[in-house]
Parts: C-alpha cells; structure tokens; sequence
C-alpha cells in the first residue's frame, strides 16, 4: 500500500483529516475516484499531481500530491 | 529589538519642508508588529479629531511589512493608510509590485507625510537621507510618465509611487501608484497625496533586513515554493465557466483549498473568474440591480482574454506569477491585464461588451490614478440616474448616458479626472453625488459608509455583507469571506478557529449563527496579521499550516508566540482601526449599505433569486466575537488603555 495526498473539492470515502489515503500500488487517478466513492461532477476536474498537469490514468506513487483543480470566484 | 525591523520610521512635514527619523519603542513593534499594526498605532495617536481628509492635519503612511525583505515568500506588498476623504474614517489600500521592499532598503519601517506644501513637490529618500524637490515639471503627468521621469533623474534602482492627474484634481477615489499604474486604490488616499501636493515618492537604498532565524525562513519559504504549479496549466479555459456553473448549481457547498485554485491563478490571474462570476451571480449586473441574464458572461471569458496576455509577470518575493501584460486595440495598446473587479467594474455592471474599451478604461484609469472599482461604480450609479430621469442630458452636458455606451463611458471617466461638468460631481463619489441628486437617486447608490462596493455580491455569500458595513474601511472586499476562510486552514493551528465540514448545505452561510459570526472574525483578525507581514492574499490561500505563517514571523522577528496570541494582536489592531473611526465620529452603528444587497427586497429571477440575510444580527454577533460592544460596535479597551 501506497500513502498519498489528495487535496479536493468533494468528500472522500476512507481520508484522513489531513486528505491521506492509502491506496494499492500503481492506482490510477482513474480508480482512486471509484474508490473514494467521488461524485459524478468529480469526473470531470483536471487534475494536478505535484502541481504537474496528470490524465485520470495517471499511475500514483507514495508521497504523491493529488489536487482537483476547481474553478472559484474571487479577485 | 525585534528583527526584520528597522527600528525607526521617517516623519516628512510637507507645511515646512522638514523631516526627521524617530526611534521608536521596541514595545511598539512587540505590540503591534510592524504594517498596519504601526500604522494603526501611530495614526490613531497623530490625527486629531475630525481632521479634514485633505487638510494638513491628515497624516499619510506608507507601510513595510514585517516579512517584506526578509526571504519569506509573498511577502511583497506594501501599505498606504490615513483618513480616508470617501469615508471620513479609517482608509488603507494594498499593492504589489516591487515598492514594498525599497520602503526598508531607504532605512526605514514607514514613511509618514503630515501637512501640505505650497507647490508640487516630490521625495527622494535614499538610504537615511532625505530631500524634498520642486515637482512643478511633474504635475499634471500620468502616472506612467511621472514614474519613466524619475527613474530616467535617479537610475533603475529608484522605486517610486506616485499620484496621476485624479490625485492632484482631489477625486476622492484616486489611488496611488507603482510600477507603471499599479494602484493602492481603494480608500482614496492618491487624493490625500494630492491634497498635500506630493507628486510622489521616490525610494532607493541598500540597507538590509537581518532576521533572527534565516533556516526556518528559508525552510517554510522552500515548501511553498514546491507547492507552486509546475508547467501547463492543467486546466483547459473552456471547461471553469461549465464546470464552475455545474458546482455553483449544488445545494451543498465543498470546503474549497487554495490549492485547487493556484493553477488556474498562475495562468490567468484573476480574469479566471470574469466569466463565472457573472454565471453564478457573484458579479454584479448593470448596477446591482440586473440579472446575469442580460450580459452575455462570454464577452470577458477566458477564451476571449487570454489571446490578448503577452508577457507574464511576479511581483517581488512572488513564487506564483499571476499578473501579465496583454495587447489591446486602443490608444494606450496595452496594459496590465485587468483585475475581475476592473473587468466586472467596467464590464457586466455597466452591460458594456466591448472588451477593448474595458482594457482601455483599466489602462486609463492606471495612469490618471484612479480606483477602477470606484471609477466603474460612479459611472454605473450614473447611468441608472440618467435612465429615471434624475440626471438630465442638460446636467450631463448634451451627452446621452445610456447602458453599455462605451464611448460615453470613457467621456464620463475623463470628465471625472479633470472635474469637468457633472464630473465634479461625480469625482465626489456615489455617497455624495446621490446627496446632491436627491433622495430618489439613493436606491441607485450603492456604497457602505461612503465607499463605492466591491464587485462581489453578498446576497451570493452573506460574509461579505458583513464586512463591508463592518470593516474599518467599508466596502472592502479583500477582508474577509466564506471562500477564503476554507483556504486560509486557521483551524489547524488557532485554537478557537471553526473548522469547517468537509461538506454543508449552502444555506449555512446565510444563518446568524455563533460559528458565522466566529469565522467572520477570525477572518478579520487575520487579515489584519497579514498586513502587517505585507503578505499577499494569494499567497495567504494555500493555508497557514502550509506556507507556515506564524513561523515565519517568530523566525523573522525572534517573538516566541503561539498563533492564538498573533490573532489575539489581529483582534488588537482591528480595535485600534475602529476605535479610529469612532474618534473622527463614525459611529459603526450607523454605517449602513444599500437593502438590495442583503435580499431586501429579493430579487425574483436568476441565480440569487429569493436570497436574503439578516446583516443587522449577522453584524452584532460579529462585533460580540471581536470583543466589541454588540449593539454599539465599540471596542471594549484598546491595546493602549490595557497597558
């Protein structure tokens, strides 16, 4: 098992308080979302993996940072 | 003495032409850091009692932070306070760029301007040393020219902030500026430069900032740098309008990380939000009193500005980059790319689609030195008087206002820089005109304590409501708000900070609740702290547990405290602002806003349709979790009085 980081505007099913999920090796951004039960809308937010522009088959690496990029208001 | 200071402030007299340093008390820093902390401190003190904003009894800042200079990343904006002409109360503004850091390489903390000279002049303070030069040549130069003169008289290394043609005719929302127009706008302090006939000031040195723990520093500031995006961004423009709108149109609300929002920000800055904004209701339409439904959002969307940045740019000690040079077709050509307030300002408020006229009032407003988001309300609040016959064609004179006329908006903001006809008028602000035009123009007013609103609705987020009539500085918009208390993550390290869900219902925002009222002032502790380190808000976005704020200010200063005794000096320093205006004789109580804004009466169609708050109560309980007088709003003791 793996330890990553995920930073998102949506719940996670298994995180802990500070956004760590543990996940098998390899995992895909992909199959990451069907794990954590994400909802639908989740789909379709870009996605950042230490702060590198990733696909959703992105295979994820312990220490990894995951963000959903979500668009906000503000300025 | 603390570190990261210089110990000592300069005092120029502009009446006599006279200027000395002053030592001040190492219990002052440890008091009120350093910013708008001091500022507060010594402004309180020094400006009497029902001084004329623009009289020689005004005393106007310019402000270092405590970090600025000292390696800790966005820590590069600087502060102008002093008694604002708008609001007749306590006024600050912000800027980046690379002011911030010359303010301490000259030798000092803060510069602080009293009196008015009989000419132009200007200041040049060069490491310690001091000289006030005729500016008669300067006068009546824009804010770009005035700046390209200096540096050409005292070499690239000069750091300058200066006042434009608004300034000097006294329009009490111009601001100042630096670094080719960009504006400390808000609170009309480049019209207490004017009043004073300070052109600008010019600022150069060598002096070095020493801190107390050069690891730490250079540790927190490495791991935010890591945070920063990395190549593309990972973003396409055409999917934040659609996906934005799809998250807006839930009735449950996610906790929002900064994080999430740093990609889109390095990219586009803040013109990501011009198109969502006006979608969700957040942007105000023609005057406040629209619908999105009538301004085509798309007009100012990504897909329309990006094409139009040319050249990206940071301020000093930055690590995102969010500003930029765009090209438009125009008589300037190009300017900074527009702020969403200027866009929105220019833009869906005054049902005005043409994009290169709105690049081309932000470009004229940067150099006449003018406050875009005051600028474009004046002119919206005029153009609703003119369409209910308030404000004739004969007043205007012969010139037809109507919504969306472009080439009528830019007449009208010349003739509020030269005070021309109803200019003179109107460079008197939305407050005053609607004075002069008489009860009926009030509902078309819409202003908090005599500034003109920030372009984000607080029907969409009551947070803001609170703030604007409650802030020292009415109207404000970069306080204090339900988004950016998520981001800034003040749960992880004060004590008595709500956290908040990870998911809520959106109708929790709108209670009057002990939570509300709870965050609302932490948020403005906060931000308090903020100015006095000079900290950027972006910066501030990714969270105090990430970029290690109170850290960073024990490391820089060697103050060993927890970061509940750092917001407990925030609460200090938002007493000492209010208590300021209380002394010039604003009573808190009696700073009111326009009832369309809270839901009174709601509106019947679009996003905000129905949405209403009770801002009275909603006020109260934020006072009471300042430790103010719940019904008065007064501080129940200053820091000086507890001494």
């Amino acid at each position: 098992m793996i330890a990553v980081k995920v930073v998102a505007p949506f719940a996670l099913k298994e995180a802990a308080p500070d956004g760590t999920v543990q996940l098998p090796e390899k995992t895909s951004i992909l199959r990451l979302l069907r794990m954590q039960g994400a909802p639908p809308f989740a789909y379709l937010l870009p996605v950042a993996v230490n702060g590198v522009q990733a696909g959703k088959n992105h295979r994820l690496k312990a220490g990894d940072v995951v963000v959903f990029l979500a668009p906000i208001t503000g300025g | 003495m603390i570190k990261a200071v210089t110990g000592k402030i300069l005092l120029v007299n502009l009446s006599d032409a006279a200027w000395q340093e002053e030592i001040l008390p190492e219990a002052m820093y440890n008091e009120f850091l350093s910013g708008i902390g001091l500022g507060a401190r010594l402004l309180y003190e020094r400006i009497p009692a029902g001084a004329n904003a623009l009289g020689p009894d005004n005393v106007l800042a310019f402000l270092s932070g405590i970090l600025t200079g000292t390696g800790a990343l966005f820590a590069g904006r600087f502060l102008v306070a002093g008694k604002s002409p708008l609001t007749g109360g306590w006024g600050d503004a912000n800027c980046g760029g690379s002011l911030a850091p010359a303010i301490k390489q000259s030798g000092f903390d803060a510069i602080f301007f009293s009196g008015m000279a009989e000419r132009p002049v200007y200041v040049h303070v060069n490491d310690g040393q001091v000289t006030i030069q005729p500016a008669d040549d300067l006068w009546g130069l824009d804010t770009i020219e005035t700046e390209e003169r200096l540096i050409e008289r005292h070499g690239k290394r000069a750091r300058v902030a200066c006042i434009g043609p608004a300034g000097e005719n006294l329009v009490r929302f111009a601001g100042i500026a630096n670094d080719r127009g960009r504006m400390a706008g808000r609170s009309g302090l480049g019209a207490v430069m004017g009043s004073k006939k300070l052109k600008a000031l010019v600022l150069e040195g060598k002096h070095k900032t020493s801190v107390h723990d050069l690891e730490t520093l250079k540790e927190w500031s490495k791991q935010t740098a890591n945070l920063m995006p990395k190549g593309k961004s990972a973003v396409p423009a055409w999917a934040l309008a659609p996906l934005g709108r799809l998250m807006s149109g839930m009735k449950t609300s996610f906790r929002m990380d900064g994080l999430m929002a740093l990609g889109p920000l390095q990219a586009w800055g803040t013109a990501v939000a011009n198109e969502l904004s006006i979608l969700i209701g957040d942007a105000p339409v023609r005057n406040w009193r629209g619908t999105p439904a009538m301004f085509p959002a798309r007009v100012v969307g990504l897909r329309r500005t990006i094409p139009t940045q040319r050249k990206k740019y940071h301020c000093v000690s930055c690590g995102l980059g969010c500003g930029s040079i765009t090209e438009y077709k125009g008589r300037y050509g190009e300017t900074h790319r527009p702020e969403y307030e200027t866009v929105t300002a220019f833009g869906s408020n005054l049902l005005n689609r043409n994009l290169n006229a709105i690049y081309d009032m932000n470009e004229y407003c940067n150099r006449m030195g003018l406050d875009s988001i005051s600028t474009g309300s004046v002119v919206g609040f005029v153009m609703d008087c003119y369409e209910q016959g308030l404000l004739t064609q004969e007043m205007s004179g012969g010139m037809a206002i109507q919504w969306g006329d472009s080439s009528a908006i830019v007449r009208l903001v010349e003739m509020i820089v030269q005070r021309e006809g109803i200019g003179d008028l109107l460079a008197e602000g939305v407050m005053r005109a609607s004075l002069a035009l008489g009860s009926q123009s009030e509902r078309f007013a819409f202003h908090a304590g005599g500034q003109e609103l920030p372009m984000h609705d607080p029907r969409l987020d009551p947070a803001y409501g609170v703030i604007y009539v409650s802030d020292a500085t009415p109207g404000r918009h970069t306080i204090h708000n339900t988004l950016e208390y998520d981001m800034f993550r003040l749960w992880t390290r004060v004590s008595w900070a709500p956290e908040p869900p990870q998911k809520s219902p959106k109708s929790d925002r709108y209670l009057n609740s002990e939570e509300n009222a709870m965050k609302n002032a932490a948020g403005s502790m906060y931000k308090s702290l903020l100015d006095c380190a000079g900290l950027c808000l972006f910066g501030a976005h990714m969270g105090v547990d990430r970029t290690g704020f109170f850290e960073l200010l024990n490391a820089a200063t060697g103050l060993d405290l927890s970061p509940d005794e750092y917001m407990e000096k925030g609460r200090q320093i938002q007493s000492l602002r209010q208590a300021f205006n209380i002394k010039q004789g604003i009573e808190p109580a009696e700073v009111c806003t326009n009832p369309l804004v809270t839901g009174n009466p709601p509106v019947q169609k679009g996003p905000l349709r129905g949405l209403s708050y009770d801002l009275h109560g909603m006020r109260q309980k934020f006072w009471r979790a300042m430790g103010w007088d719940e019904k008065t709003g007064h501080p129940l003791t200053l820091p000086m009085e507890t001494r």
